[in-house]
């Protein structure tokens, strides 16, 4: 049986047994961390193996609060802690290499936290620790296209799994803390707020510079969200 | 709540838009009660194992997951940024329900769970993945499994 989040693709490819659920996409089974209500969607979805006459395809019933809305907070999230720059005289003369690794030292308490809460993290796609990968994405940023840092793996790959890896250990930072941001308040926190965005959106223009396939490729859909695209310098 | 209609543009758009292939209607089989089947999942979330190869753009191949594997080994290397990860970053189980499964066997609601559990990476053409659902099917068989959980991101 299959579990789908989107009811008119359902329609179309016809699978024997389907639960469409009104969920987040990514989120299959609603809500993290909340063990009745996943109980819940998987038992409605393998009760469709009774059902002999399909193709069926099921409206699940429930849908999935946010932590939020769970708990009736109705004010705007914001980040909890202060990114701030290192105090100097002359700020000026601090360069994005700078504040982005001040960026990333000041969120390491919190991901150590988050792994503390969770027993895990799911940092680590590209093989390289985050300090690394952050040096590596630094590189696309003025226009140098160096190669790969991980043997056997082409660069575009590993410059989209490090990006995977920066997102990953910010966004498991701030779910450490208290308060409960949505998915949307992790996107737009990230890209219009962090200094690791910024550095997101300029490593996009120049690989949309660079004559090749592959980083175009990378640039147009690898990078920023489609529903962060707007804030893109490039408009 | 999330429906098609409710995503904000340019997003629904994409998502309106995407080529769905046209699959050969396949009847519904009777089988075993619940509490007697074997359970597997498979997942086009792009999970990997921390010493696997991570899938590419395009990628039409699979990852097996053992069943005890520990979740900190798990890592999702999916091509699309465009759908939360935040879920699966705190909770394995809102991707891949495998402790949802194991209570549920414990608790006797299903028969037992599947040894192996299996992962695709879906931003690519679903008809690009026949060979390999249809190696893996024979995997699942070997292992006895009757029941197969599909869980997308």
């Amino acid at each position: 049986m299959h579990i789908s989040l989107i009811r008119e693709h359902s329609e179309k490819n016809r699978t024997p047994r389907t639960l469409w659920v009104t969920f987040e996409l990514g989120r299959p089974l609603g809500v993290p961390n909340d063990t009745e209500f996943q109980r819940r969607v998987v038992t409605t979805a393998l009760e469709l193996l009774d059902s002999t006459d399909g193709p069926v395809l099921k409206d699940y019933s429930e849908d999935a609060p946010t932590k939020r809305e769970r708990n009736n907070d109705e004010d705007p999230w914001v980040c909890p802690i202060s990114l701030t720059l290192p105090a100097t005289d002359d700020k000026a003369e601090l360069t994005v290499d700078d504040t982005l690794a001040r960026e990333i030292n000041d969120l390491a308490p919190w991901y150590e936290l988050a792994i503390q809460k969770t027993g895990r993290s799911t940092v680590g796609s590209s093989g390289l620790d985050i300090s690394d990968a952050a040096t590596f994405l630094l590189s696309f940023r003025t226009g140098g296209f160096p190669e790969s840092p991980v043997e056997g793996a082409d660069v575009d790959r590993v410059l989209k799994w490090a990006c995977d890896d920066i997102k990953a250990y910010y966004y498991e930072a701030m779910l450490a803390q208290p308060g409960g941001p949505t998915s949307a308040d992790l996107d737009e926190w990230f890209f219009r707020q962090t200094i690791a965005g910024s550095v997101f959106f300029d490593v996009q223009r120049e690989c949309l510079k660079k004559d090749d396939e592959a980083y175009q490729l990378i640039g147009k859909q690898y990078l920023i969200p489609r529903l962060q695209q707007h804030w893109s310098p490039l408009d | 709540m999330v429906r098609l209609a409710d995503i904000p543009m340019p997003e629904r758009g994409f998502l309106e838009n995407m080529p769905i292939p046209e699959i050969e209607e396949v009847p519904c089989i009777s089988g075993p009660p619940l509490a007697e089947r074997r359970v597997a999942i498979v997942t086009t979330a792009g999970l990997t194992t921390r010493q696997d190869s991570r899938f590419g753009m395009g990628s039409n191949d699979y990852r097996v997951i053992p069943a005890n594997l520990d979740s900190d080994e798990l890592v999702m290397s999916h091509a699309s940024i465009n759908y939360d990860r935040s879920g699966f970053q705190q909770d394995l189980n809102v991707v891949f329900p495998i402790d949802r499964l194991k209570e549920l066997a414990a608790d006797g609601v299903i028969g037992s769970v599947a040894d192996f559990h299996y992962s695709f990476m879906g931003a690519t053409d679903p008809l690009t993945l026949e060979p390999a659902a249809v190696q893996l099917a024979d995997f699942l068989k070997k292992d006895a499994v009757d029941a197969v959980l599909l869980t997308p991101v």
